[in-house]
């Protein structure tokens, strides 16, 4: 049984255009199946606007669906408190998320007591574990999140969800604010706490290469419907929808003589409230036939599914990566057994 | 393709921007604060320079210390500072704004905030244009809309109408383009000038500001801390760590091999240069406090190679082999370090 199944899911706005205050529907979310298995890392990209952080807000329970159901163990998913207990979130800015005059220490405590998870004695010691499991010195209860760094910020909030024990944490756009060394950090701290609690993840992301590096699964969203899904290494090697393919060719790649050559998506995103005519890409599309406009495809394919009526014809992918250098893989390899036998010192210096 | 052979000079013209020792210094309650040390670069017609460095490495202050933007609490030192063969630090405020917008222009990170909120777009870049040139208001509407229609806006002439708020963040972004570029400026400073958008929506702007350089001979910084950006735009890439320059060189040559181990750790940092299913290579910590900056090597304190000599030490940026300086004793590394690790 999969831990989170959601079945058909929708969401409507209702919005007001216009002078006369037109009512409209903003149909943010379009019949969405996703599951997510335990102990699994799910990821969900898609650029701005696709719907992906409401889906994520729905599944915390932030906020309500419109149409279809959200099971969580099988069950239908339970409300407030007792679904804060089951599923926590991350947000992007910690900053906004963290209570500012709340010291670490309280801010990390209070889902543990307001759960009953930690009793008043065990407090001090739960908090000091929790600090230890994302990274972070246990003296550190003691400050507030303005004395933090952005990193140490976005590692007490991840500590702030652990305390309530989910099974899930919704991670959304979580590393996408810091700094490149630091999202290498956090990233590497989420799969590795992944693997010693046992916990699922959903990582919503708008960037793909981290993406690659930390999901087992990866579903693809454009305007409110997942257009892509499946076991990630396949979507990235052999994407299956033109979307994908253009999301892929657009990431600048780390390597020497990168720039030209990519599959360039014309216009911009049309408006959720005038979606063309059956696939909501085809105006961007540069296969799309005039089926595509009279029908909106499904999405099928079993494990490794694409909503495309042409999935079966799509030219075969050149992906833009290449092998880096040898003289560069050699260097980074240099590094790594480096920092392997200096860890201990190397973590002193900092945490 | 852009790239040419590994050491061919990118560009023999002379130097459109030269700077040569420039340091600046903040003014606090708690004692100065140093920002940037004795940074030395020059950018010629038509080429990018990447300046890359992560959050307080001093790269927000150098644009804005070229641009003659920095606050009054900032204390500005240089050998040289030249434009065009022009001493900026030697000119007057009312001269830097003949220059600003019109020789040099920059672009920030959030258009959202660059622009005016209340004002229409297309009266925004009139009001530009006016700025530098005596041009009745209609002509500079009809070429308002012409640079919006440069920087590929659908309907140019409706969005020249449309307030910023109406306009998406890759609009915005173009709009904010649009206004740099409106009187063909010598010198473009983009600071982070695509962090904030979509994949697909950064591909369209990195390919117009290509398209720029080819085509006006701009001389481009280019102010990032993503090494996938630096890799499809720059021809030259300057890292910088806290306020010092680390490491110099031709892209080319930087993304065939970095040689100062902050380079590395940035690149390690990257799940493109890491092995799927392994722990990827993050640099440990996060940048020093200026006002605590440690002894010797400032990157030590995070760096896997470190031993006494950089705890004590400072290493000066010295050449290597090529276009390339780095600031590490132990450069180039898989020659010095390779039988030591």
């Amino acid at each position: 049984m999969n831990l989170l199944e959601l079945k058909g899911l929708g969401k409507d706005f209702p919005v007001r255009i216009g002078l006369l205050g037109q009512r409209r529907v903003l149909r943010a979310l379009d019949r969405v199946d996703l599951s997510i298995g335990k102990g699994e890392i799910v990821a969900l990209v898609g650029e701005s606007g696709c719907g992906k952080s409401t889906l994520g807000h729905i599944v915390a329970g932030l906020q309500s669906a419109s149409a279809g159901s959200l099971l969580v163990n099988g069950q239908p998913a339970l409300t407030g408190k007792a679904r804060a207990r089951q599923i926590q979130i991350v947000f992007q800015d910690p900053f906004g998320s963290l209570n500012p005059r709340m010291s670490v220490g309280d801010l990390i405590a209070e889902p543990a007591e307001l759960h009953g998870l930690v009793t008043r004695r065990d407090r001090g010691h739960r908090v000091g574990e929790l600090l230890t499991l994302v990274g972070l010195r246990p003296a550190l209860a003691e400050r507030h999140p303005h004395e933090l760094s952005g990193g140490q910020r976005q590692r007490v909030a991840l500590a702030r969800a652990l305390a309530s024990e989910p099974e899930l944490i919704v991670c959304d756009e979580a590393v996408s604010a810091l700094d490149v060394s630091v999202q290498a950090q956090i990233s590497n701290l989420l799969k590795d706490i992944q693997a010693r609690t046992g916990i699922s993840l959903l990582f919503i992301s708008h960037g793909l290469s981290l993406v690659r590096h930390i999901s087992d699964r990866v579903a693809v969203m454009y305007l409110g419907r997942i257009v892509e899904e499946g076991p990630t290494a396949e979507v990235f090697e052999t994407p299956r929808h033109p979307y994908t393919r253009a999301l892929l060719s657009a990431t600048p790649e780390p390597l020497p003589g990168s720039g030209g050559n990519r599959m360039q998506l014309e216009g911009e995103l049309p408006s959720p409230l005038a979606l063309p005519s059956g696939c909501a890409f085809r105006n961007r599309c540069p296969y799309a036939i005039s089926r595509c406009a009279e029908e909106a495809p499904p999405l099928e394919g079993g494990a490794h599914a694409a909503a495309c009526w042409r999935t079966g014809e799509l030219p075969e992918f050149e992906g833009r990566q290449t092998a880096p250098p040898e003289r560069m893989t050699a260097v980074l390899d240099l590094y790594r057994r480096a920092a392997a036998q200096k860890q201990d010192t190397l973590q002193e210096n900092v945490t | 393709m852009k790239h040419m052979a590994v050491s061919a000079p990118v560009n023999a013209a002379p130097a459109l921007l030269t700077i040569e020792d420039l340091s600046v210094t903040f003014r606090t309650d708690s004692g100065p604060l140093p920002a940037l040390d004795s940074i030395s670069l020059e950018v010629r017609p038509g080429e990018t320079l990447a300046v890359v460095g992560e959050s307080g490495s001093g790269k927000s202050v150098l644009s804005l210390a070229i641009m003659g933007l920095l606050p009054p609490t900032a204390r500005l030192t240089a050998g040289r500072m030249e434009f065009d063969g022009r001493d900026l630090t030697g000119l007057g405020r009312a001269e830097l704004r003949g220059l600003r917008g019109r020789d040099m222009a920059m672009i920030f990170q959030e258009p959202a905030t660059a622009l005016n909120p209340v004002q229409r777009i297309g009266d925004q870049l009139v009001e530009a244009i006016r700025l530098h040139e005596d041009v009745p208001v209609a002509k500079a509407r009809t070429r308002a809309v012409e640079a919006l229609a440069a920087t590929g806006i659908p309907s140019p002439d409706l969005r020249a109408r449309a307030y910023p708020q109406e306009l998406s963040g890759g609009m915005r972004q173009r709009a904010l383009i649009a206004m740099a570029l409106i009187h063909r400026p010598r010198l473009l400073i983009a600071d982070e000038p695509t962090t904030a958008l979509d994949v697909t929506v950064q591909a369209q702007i990195l390919d117009l500001m290509r398209d720029l350089g080819r085509d006006n001979g701009t001389a481009t910084i280019f102010i990032t801390h993503d090494m996938g950006v630096v890799a499809e735009m720059a021809d030259r890439v300057t890292v910088l760590y806290s306020g010092r320059r680390v490491e110099t060189a031709h892209a080319d040559e930087l993304f065939d091999s970095p040689e100062h181990p902050y380079t590395v750790g940035l690149l390690g940092s990257l799940p493109q240069l890491n092995r799927r299913g392994e722990p990827m290579l993050p640099i440990t910590g996060t940048v020093p406090d200026p006002r605590r900056m440690p002894p010797g090597c400032h990157f030590h304190p995070r760096c896997p190679f470190a031993d006494a000599r950089c705890r004590s030490e400072q290493p000066p940026l010295r050449p290597l082999n090529g276009h390339r300086q780095s600031a590490c004793h132990y450069a180039p590394l898989l020659e010095r370090l390779g039988g030591r690790v």
